[in-house]
């Protein structure tokens, strides 16, 4: 049991349950073994599907974007859904809200909104992560020309990316307060797993600015690949400021949007 | 004879009750079309600037027309099946929680059930996606492409026939996933697995025309019957023999899934009620 005292503010509570969750996450993983197993071969395929894939779509640069900066984008975009999964609850709420079964989370001495985040903590989506990790190593070191420099930054501007699609998808789950179901909804959030792989950034530069602010694709794996093959210094440094106020705006509206929906929400008790 | 047509009356119920569930979720429904269209033109969108932007220079084996050309066909027949996970989940559900036994007291097959209530959600869209393709065709492609249609209205049975057995096949798939959780629990790690290969070798994520050792593979499983092979008998470049590797998928595939729904309930245990 981790222990908490009356005094302590929310976000530091949340912070000292962390390993709990962490530790229950495992738990639940054990539990169901084949689950695990099968999912490391899922990602293991994936590299494999993509990394043949782009060889024979661009077997010569196309757009700006050869097959190695390509097979970046399938190694930051793991990345980048393995720290989504970590936090996975967040796509079921509106199932929560149509059932009721929010007010289990709410009654709890712990700040709703990092409780239902948290709830569903899984660790071991972390293992994709150092796949993806090792995807992008290994491109890095294989091609010249690839800046070492932007790696950190590029993996910052990929966690960020991964946080701003989550707030998008708790934003969308919000919705459930006021129209009951929003599955198709989230399809949209769902769907960037995919986008995630292709050099989006080509479509133009209407398009592009969509897709890097309100429907936030490309900071997950194209502004990351972009750091490490093309940017120079000056470039890397305000795509990262860029990608931190998107973050901030993205964190700050969702937040808002939960308090005043979780207003609208009525639940007999259990 | 009379108890297929009693089975079939039920299905037609549970079809009716889907059809009331979709009304009562307005914002879900009309954000359903929304949803669908926006990966794909979005894709679509992608595709076709990649492409243009070297001229001239093939993707493998196919030029760039073909290759857009099988991409929209292949967007536009997936349209029926996004969410196509929801099947598994439905079979899964009630094994976890142990509701199994509650299924099977029903005067209805449990499996007949979802089947009813999935293809009615997907006939729909299927219309539309019949009618989006022979749009595209006209008046899409030719402007993109340059091309003349290539949809003739001798094909619309076979194209018919096509899509209904790729639907079978789709649900058949997913109900075999979903049936694996008798003995594994949780298969959502299975489902994305399969939504990997299902990616790569149905033609979703590329026409599998650009790699002739990749397409020939492809004829051995599920995947490819789903929406490419209705995309290839709508662009004339397959016909009946595509439709028999439908046709035999999807009877590969209702044996596996009768003989594995009658050995999972065989091993299924749950207490109470």
């Amino acid at each position: 049991m981790t222990r908490v005292s009356k005094t302590t503010p929310p976000w530091l509570k949340t912070l000292k349950l962390l390993p709990t969750y962490g530790w229950l996450s495992m738990l639940r993983t054990s539990e169901f073994k084949f689950n695990f197993y099968s999912y490391l071969f899922l990602y293991g395929s994936q590299v494999a599907f993509y990394v043949f894939f782009w060889q024979q779509v661009a077997p010569e640069p196309r757009g700006g974007w050869s097959a190695e900066a390509c097979i970046l984008l399938i190694g930051f975009g793991m990345i980048c859904t393995s720290l989504q999964e970590l936090i996975w609850s967040t796509g079921m709420i509106d199932q929560m809200i149509l059932s009721g079964d929010l007010m289990v989370v709410l009654v709890r001495p712990e700040n709703s909104f990092f409780g239902l985040v948290f709830r569903r903590f899984a660790l071991m989506a972390l293992f994709p992560a150092f796949i993806g990790l090792g995807l992008v190593v290994w491109i890095m070191s294989s091609n010249d020309g690839m800046s070492w420099m932007g790696l950190l930054p590029a993996l910052i501007t990929c966690t960020l990316g991964g946080v701003c699609l989550r707030c998008l998808l708790l934003s969308i789950n919000t919705l459930g307060f006021s129209y009951g179901r929003v599955t198709a909804l989230k399809g949209i959030v769902f769907s960037t797993k995919e986008y995630a792989r292709y050099p989006m950034d080509i479509l133009g530069p209407w398009v592009t600015s969509l897709l890097c602010t309100i429907y936030p694709v490309l900071l997950s794996s194209n502004w990351s690949a972009q750091m490490i093959f093309r940017l120079n210094e000056s470039e890397i440094i305000t795509t990262l400021i860029l990608a931190f106020l998107i973050t901030i705006v993205w964190v700050v509206f969702t937040c808002w949007f939960w308090t005043r929906g979780l207003r609208h929400y009525e639940a007999q008790s259990l | 004879m009379r108890t297929l047509k009693a089975h079939l009356l039920k299905g037609l119920a549970v079809a009716r009750l889907e059809i009331s569930q979709m009304a009562e979720f307005k914002l879900d429904f009309y954000v359903f079309w929304f949803q669908s269209f926006l990966r794909g033109t979005l894709m679509v969108a992608f595709w076709w600037v990649y492409m243009g932007s070297q001229e001239g220079s093939p993707t493998g084996e196919l030029d760039r027309e073909a290759f857009i050309l099988l991409f929209v066909s292949t967007q536009i027949f997936l349209l029926p099946f996004h969410g196509s996970e929801a099947i598994a989940s439905m079979v899964e559900a009630p094994v976890i929680e142990g509701r199994m036994a509650l299924v099977l007291c029903r005067p209805i097959h449990p499996l007949l059930i979802n089947l009813s209530r999935v293809t009615c959600q997907q006939c729909r869209t299927m219309v539309v996606a019949l009618i989006l393709w022979v749009l595209a065709d006209h008046f899409l492609l030719p402007a993109l492409l340059g091309t003349a249609p290539v949809f003739a209205i001798s094909r619309l049975p076979l194209l018919l026939l096509s899509m209904i057995l790729g639907s079978l096949v789709n649900n058949l798939l997913y109900t075999l996933i979903g049936l694996f959780s008798f003995w594994v629990g949780h298969v959502w790690s299975l489902l994305y697995v399969s939504g990997i290969f299902s990616g790569a070798l149905s033609g979703q994520f590329f026409p599998l025309h650009i790699n002739s050792g990749l397409e020939f593979w492809s004829r051995f499983l599920p995947f490819r019957s789903i929406a490419y092979s209705p995309a290839l008998v709508a662009t004339g470049k397959a016909g009946w023999n595509e439709i028999l590797l439908q046709a035999t998928m999807a009877a590969i595939l209702a044996f596996l899934v009768i003989r594995t729904f009658n050995k999972g309930v065989r091993s299924f245990e749950s207490a109470g009620g």
